[in-house]
């Protein structure tokens, strides 16, 4: 998957919780990757996945939660790596990174995160000014002096109106569109080769979201930044991103460019995923949605985890444990998917399964009596 | 205004809004009446009505009013003026009693599912609570309840499960149950799906549609997310600070916006499709704070088509190079650092030098900001918006027009003087004009 210009390659990371009901296995066997200056995707309902995946490249995931296999190399250094011990048991391996190594090489500097909740990720009795100044002066090495016309001058970067004046000004002065200004030109600072931004515009408004998404390109194309985008929101996917990774139950279903992700979805999720968003453009006269909940990831279903929602599941998605394969044809773009429909498994022949998703299930909850009146 | 009726036929006004404002004072008690501080202007005269069987949308930005709104209408709040009828009955007047009889009729559903279900109550008893409030269906509660969990897609057997034993699309239907469980006329929905994922939203919506045929309902769906609002409206009020700026059936109103708010706003929705024009941002800084309003139309600090003053003589194109330096002075976004009043002048006005007074009152602002150590950045800002902003016939009137609807017959209100003009309201108004009702 990894050529010469890969940032950060991940291989089948797992992250588990142990709680007391028993493992959930939240992440669970993801692979992607992300090139330099390129904004991937990572999108997904709640509880797909997607922050915890995150946490996790960044060492990140607390207690009683633990990356519990997989590899993730980043600029040629090992973040996370595994091997087996003589007792046959995963141990973290000798060329993984340090605790200490991690903090003071990796995060902040070479890594930055951009939280969704811009007032919980500042501290709201200092000043912003001296938040983004420590932050660099920790991070980079400058003293008092240069720390803070750096961080003037990330401000005024980041197009927040009189910097100087507004260095000295408490989050709680910022609007919601600005405080998020602010974490971007904190993560900005140091000159990450990554940022990983989770959910930032998921609190904005639409006006709002327009003016940092922009920001953002422009920020990119200056600085030459890559960035993994989180969200659940397809409209922003498709306005951002060059490539995208589906999330479900744990699970990186689909990867493809986002041209093609839209235009030639190959996973049924990812299809219905889309199907069932109202559009702003056009009005729908109905909404397709995806029947039924995301199964929750302590218990997941054997198979394919999807088969319990799928218009397309037959019986063989019960049972077998659908490959994560290149299904591109040579010469085209690479276009990872997670499904038996394109292995060579029996799907053909198999019978479709009996679920209210395929249609073929009868007792549909909204049929109720109505008495006799034609209405019409 | 109307007299108070029973029921109100389909297509009928079902909710009136005459005028409706909410004023929240910053303080209180003693020291609030001797030092009072100027109050937060939530909702500033709305007037606006709600037909029955019909799902009004109200769709603005966070901080516009909409959930004020929302809470005034059903007297949560109580309006600072204004009145609001409901099928002719002028809420205000009404006694506690009356009001608390009302209510039967006229139901909420909030935006977070958590928190607007008692965790320590099973799921039966909530929903016969407002029966029981109301002693309506006596002996026949729990049967109701049963059926109404069937009806917005829950399992009758969860009758005695607790709500955190729910997913939150579920928990709404819930709060849907609830809501109808006293089988009332209005619902009105707080951003009822802004919490979902959108698979899950897209059930719970379609739950409400199948709903609104069934029962006869009538709803005020209060979203900021415009292509909910797009899918599930009939007709569509937008806010901005306070004021409803333009209503229109839905078709209409996303067609032909007709108030440069509502285009901005719908030039900003991402569609989620790579292949589509990207959005554009059209709106800058933001929304002014609602204890001073800007006068007249509340957009005009932003408002991309702000109209010139008429007492200076300028064309198009230099107006717009005045609006777009008045702004940036304004709001200080650009540095002076290395700037003189020869090269500020080249970057803000490339083409041609703006003159006569206009001319003047540009060179002294420049020269304020050029000339000056330190800059007088508020002498500058202070005087160009005196001299254009302020003069612009957008501050010094409230606008209110019909225009000429396009894609239905529906009528069509944009509060935006550009449609100078279209007929006139307040001018109808006094003049007591009787506008035909719709004859079928």
């Amino acid at each position: 998957m990894s050529d010469a210009n890969t940032l950060l390659d991940v291989e089948n990371l797992r992250t588990q919780f142990f709680t007391e009901e028993g493992t959930v296995r939240a992440v669970d066997g993801i692979s992607f990757d992300v090139n330099e200056g390129e904004i991937v995707g990572l999108v997904g309902e709640s509880g797909a996945g997607k922050s915890v995946a995150t946490s996790s490249l960044m060492r990140l995931v607390e207690d009683p939660g633990e990356v519990v296999g997989g590899t993730v190399t980043f600029k040629g250094e090992t973040l996370i790596d595994f091997e087996e011990n003589t007792k046959g048991e995963l141990r973290p391996s000798e060329a993984m990174l340090s605790n200490a190594e991690m903090r003071e090489n990796v995060r902040g500097n070479e890594i930055a995160i951009i939280f969704q909740d811009p007032m919980e990720a500042l501290n709201p009795v200092f000043k912003v000014g001296s938040q983004i100044r420590e932050f660099i002066e920790i991070n980079r090495g400058f003293d008092e002096g240069e720390a803070k016309a750096l961080a003037v001058d990330m401000l005024r970067e980041v197009g927040i109106p009189e910097p100087e004046e507004r260095y000295h000004s408490y989050p709680h002065q910022f609007s919601g569109g600005m405080r998020q200004r602010v974490l971007i030109a904190m993560a900005l600072a140091c000159e990450p080769s990554l940022i990983i931004a989770d959910e930032p515009t998921t609190a904005l408004d639409v006006t709002v979201e327009a003016q940092i998404l922009e920001l953002v390109d422009d920020l990119r194309e200056k600085y030459d930044t890559a960035f993994v985008w989180v969200t659940h929101d397809m409209a922003v996917i498709a306005e951002i991103c060059d490539r995208v990774n589906v999330m479900y139950l744990g699970e990186v279903i689909e990867e493809a460019a986002v041209d093609d992700l839209f235009h030639d979805t190959k996973h049924p999720y990812t299809d219905a995923l889309l199907d069932s968003i109202p559009r702003p453009d056009q009005t729908t006269a109905e909404l397709n949605p995806i029947v039924g909940v995301m199964p929750e990831a302590i218990n997941p279903p054997p198979g394919c985890r999807f088969h319990t929602r799928c218009p397309d599941a037959r019986e063989v998605c019960k049972r077998a444990e659908p490959a994560y394969q290149d299904v591109s044809e040579p010469g085209e773009r690479p276009h990872h998917v997670h499904c038996v429909k394109y292995e060579d498994v029996g799907y053909e022949y198999s019978d479709p399964l009996d679920t209210e998703a395929t249609g073929a299930f009868a007792g549909d909850l909204m049929e109720t009596e109505t008495e006799g009146e034609a209405d019409d | 205004m109307t007299e108070a009726v029973d029921d109100v036929d389909f297509g009928e006004t079902l909710v009136e809004l005459n005028g409706v404002t909410k004023h929240f004072s910053q303080g209180s008690g003693f020291l609030e009446s001797l030092f009072s501080k100027p109050p937060v202007r939530a909702n500033d005269d709305v007037t606006l009505d709600v037909k029955k069987g019909e799902t009004l949308g109200l769709v603005g930005e966070s901080g516009c009013g909409k959930s004020t709104l929302a809470r005034t209408i059903l007297q949560l709040t109580e309006a600072t003026d204004g009145d609001i009828y409901f099928k002719g009955r002028n809420l205000a007047e009404l006694s506690g009693e009356e009001l608390r009889r009302q209510r039967e009729d006229m139901q909420m559903i909030f935006q977070d599912p958590q928190s607007s279900l008692d965790p320590r109550m099973k799921v039966g008893p909530i929903v016969e609570e407002p029966m029981e409030a109301h002693g309506l269906y006596g002996g026949e509660r729990e049967e109701r309840a049963r059926e109404l969990l069937e009806k917005v897609g829950l399992d009758p057997q969860h009758y005695n499960r607790y709500p955190h034993q729910f997913s939150g699309g579920q928990r709404q239907r819930i709060n849907l149950a609830r809501a109808l469980s006293v089988n009332p006329d209005f619902v009105v929905c707080d951003e009822p799906v802004s919490a979902l994922d959108v698979s899950i939203q897209a059930q719970v919506l379609n739950t409400m549609n199948e709903l609104q045929d069934e029962f006869g309902l009538t709803y005020l769906f209060i979203a900021h997310d415009l292509s909910v609002i797009r899918h599930i409206s009939d007709r569509v009020a937008v806010m901005y600070l306070g004021h409803v700026v333009e209503v229109a059936d839905k078709e209409e109103l996303f067609e032909n916006p007709s108030h440069p708010y509502t285009e901005s706003l719908l030039k900003a929705i991402p569609t989620p499709d790579p292949r589509a024009a990207g959005r554009e941002v059209v709106l800058e800084g933001d929304v002014p704070s609602p204890i001073e309003p800007p006068s007249g139309c509340r957009f005009r600090t932003r408002c991309p088509k702000l109209i010139a003053p008429d007492e200076y003589d300028m064309d198009a194109e230099t107006w717009s190079h005045v609006r777009h330096f008045v702004r940036q002075v304004d709001r200080r976004t650009f540095e002076l650092e290395g700037e003189t009043e020869a090269s500020l002048r080249q970057r803000f006005f490339p083409d041609r030098q703006p003159d006569g007074e206009v001319g003047r009152l540009v060179d002294e602002a420049l020269s304020k900001l050029a000339n000056e150590d330190p800059p007088d950045w508020e002498g500058a800002g202070g005087l160009l918006v005196e001299s254009f902003a302020e003069q612009s016939i957008c501050a010094q009137e409230r606008p209110v027009y019909e225009v000429a609807s396009e894609h239905t017959d529906g009528e069509h209100l944009a509060a935006c003087h550009l449609h100078r003009g279209s007929e006139d309201l307040v001018a109808a108004d006094t003049t007591d004009v009787d506008v035909g009702v719709d004859d079928d």
